[in-house]
C-alpha cells in the first residue's frame, strides 16, 4: 500500500458513497417534483368539478331570487355531490341591498383534505 | 507480478452487477416519469375538453332567447339540442353580438356544434356545416320545467318544438348536461344550467 503513489490512486469507498448519495439525491428530487405535479394536476382537475358545482348552485340561487323565493332572511344550505361536500351562507347586505354568498367546497384527495372558498354578491 | 494483474472474473461480475443495478434504477425513474406524464396529459386533455364544451354550452344557453310569443324555437332530446341565442363574434377589432341558431348534436361519439348566424339562423338550407368540438363523448341532456300543480322543478328528457303543447311557447327553466369523456381515461361531468331568460313568474 505504501508503494502506491498519488498517480495510481483509485476512488476510495467514501468517495464512491458520497457520489452515489449525491446521484440518488438528484433522482429523488426529480421524482418528488414529478409526484408533486401529479398531485397538483389532480387538485386542479377536482377544482374544475368544484367550480362547476358552485356555478350551478349560484345559478339556482339566481333562479330562486327571480322566483321571489328569497325573503331577505339569512339562509344556509349544505349538500353533497359525489365526493364534494358543499356549504353556503347567504346574507343580505343592507348597505348595497345585495345578497352576499359565501360558498365553501370540501373534498378529500389521496387522504388529504382540500377546500375551496368562493365569495360573491347576488343581485 | 503486481504490474500485470488483470481484473478477475469475480471482480468483473460484481462491477457489472452494480452497474446494472444503477442503470435499472435510473431507467425505472425515467419510466415512472414518462408514464406519469402520459397519465397527466390524458387527464388534462379530458378535463380541458369538458371545460370547453360545458362553458360553451353554458354561455350559449344563458344567452338563449324566445323567438316570438307563440314560438320559442327551442327543441331538444337527450342527445341533441337546438335553440336561438346571442353569440359574440369578432368584427375587425371589436366584439359584436349576433343572433344565431345554435345546435349541439351527438353523432356517434363526436359532439358537433352548429352555429348559423344572422340571416342564416332560420334558413335550414343555408349550407352552414357543424363543427366538431370533441370526440369520445357521451352526452345526456335533461330539461327542467316548473310543474304548475305544486310549483316544483320536474325533469323530462325532451323538449318539443312542433307539438301543440305549451312547450313550444316556453323555455325550459334549466338544463342538465351530463357528459362522459373517454380518452386515455374516462371521466364523468355534470352541469345544471339555469336559463336566465326563462319565465318563472307565472309559477307563483
Amino acid at each position: 500500500m505504501s508503494s502506491c503513489n498519488i498517480k495510481n490512486r483509485a476512488f476510495s469507498l467514501l468517495e464512491l458513497i458520497i457520489a452515489i448519495a449525491i446521484l440518488s439525491a438528484g433522482i429523488i428530487i426529480v421524482l418528488r417534483a414529478l409526484s408533486f405535479s401529479v398531485r397538483l394536476t389532480g387538485i386542479s382537475c377536482d377544482m374544475v368539478n368544484a367550480i362547476f358545482l358552485a356555478e350551478d348552485e349560484m345559478q339556482e340561487l339566481e333562479f330562486k331570487e327571480k322566483q321571489n323565493l328569497m325573503n331577505k332572511e339569512p339562509a344556509q344550505a349544505r349538500g353533497r355531490k359525489n365526493k364534494f361536500e358543499w356549504e353556503y351562507a347567504l346574507n343580505l347586505d343592507r348597505d348595497f341591498n345585495l345578497y352576499r354568498l359565501d360558498f365553501e367546497i370540501k373534498w378529500q384527495r389521496a387522504n388529504r383534505a382540500e377546500s375551496l372558498k368562493l365569495n360573491t354578491f347576488l343581485r | 507480478m503486481r504490474k500485470n494483474k488483470a481484473f478477475t472474473l469475480v471482480e468483473l461480475l460484481i462491477a457489472s452487477a452494480i452497474f446494472v443495478i444503477v442503470v435499472l434504477t435510473i431507467y425505472s425513474a425515467f419510466y415512472t416519469g414518462i408514464f406519469g406524464y402520459g397519465n397527466i396529459e390524458g387527464t388534462i386533455a379530458v378535463y380541458q375538453a369538458a371545460r370547453q364544451i360545458l362553458d360553451r354550452i353554458n354561455l350559449d344557453l344563458r344567452n338563449s332567447f324566445v323567438y316570438s310569443n307563440n314560438e320559442t324555437k327551442f327543441a331538444g332530446s337527450s342527445k341533441d339540442i337546438t335553440f336561438l341565442a346571442l353569440v359574440n363574434t369578432f368584427s375587425g377589432d371589436r366584439i359584436v353580438q349576433d343572433y344565431a341558431l345554435v345546435s349541439y348534436k351527438l353523432e356517434a361519439d363526436k359532439l358537433m356544434r352548429l352555429c348559423r348566424k344572422n340571416k342564416e339562423a332560420l334558413n335550414d338550407n343555408s349550407g352552414v356545416l357543424p363543427e366538431e368540438m370533441a370526440f369520445g363523448v357521451e352526452m345526456a341532456i335533461t330539461y327542467f320545467y316548473i310543474d304548475p300543480v305544486d310549483n316544483s322543478l320536474k325533469e323530462k328528457d325532451s323538449w318539443n318544438m312542433h307539438d301543440d303543447t305549451e312547450e313550444r311557447q316556453k323555455l325550459p327553466v334549466a338544463i342538465k348536461v351530463g357528459l362522459i369523456i373517454k380518452n386515455k381515461i374516462q371521466q364523468e361531468f355534470e352541469r345544471k344550467i339555469f336559463l336566465s331568460l326563462a319565465e318563472t313568474k307565472e309559477a307563483r
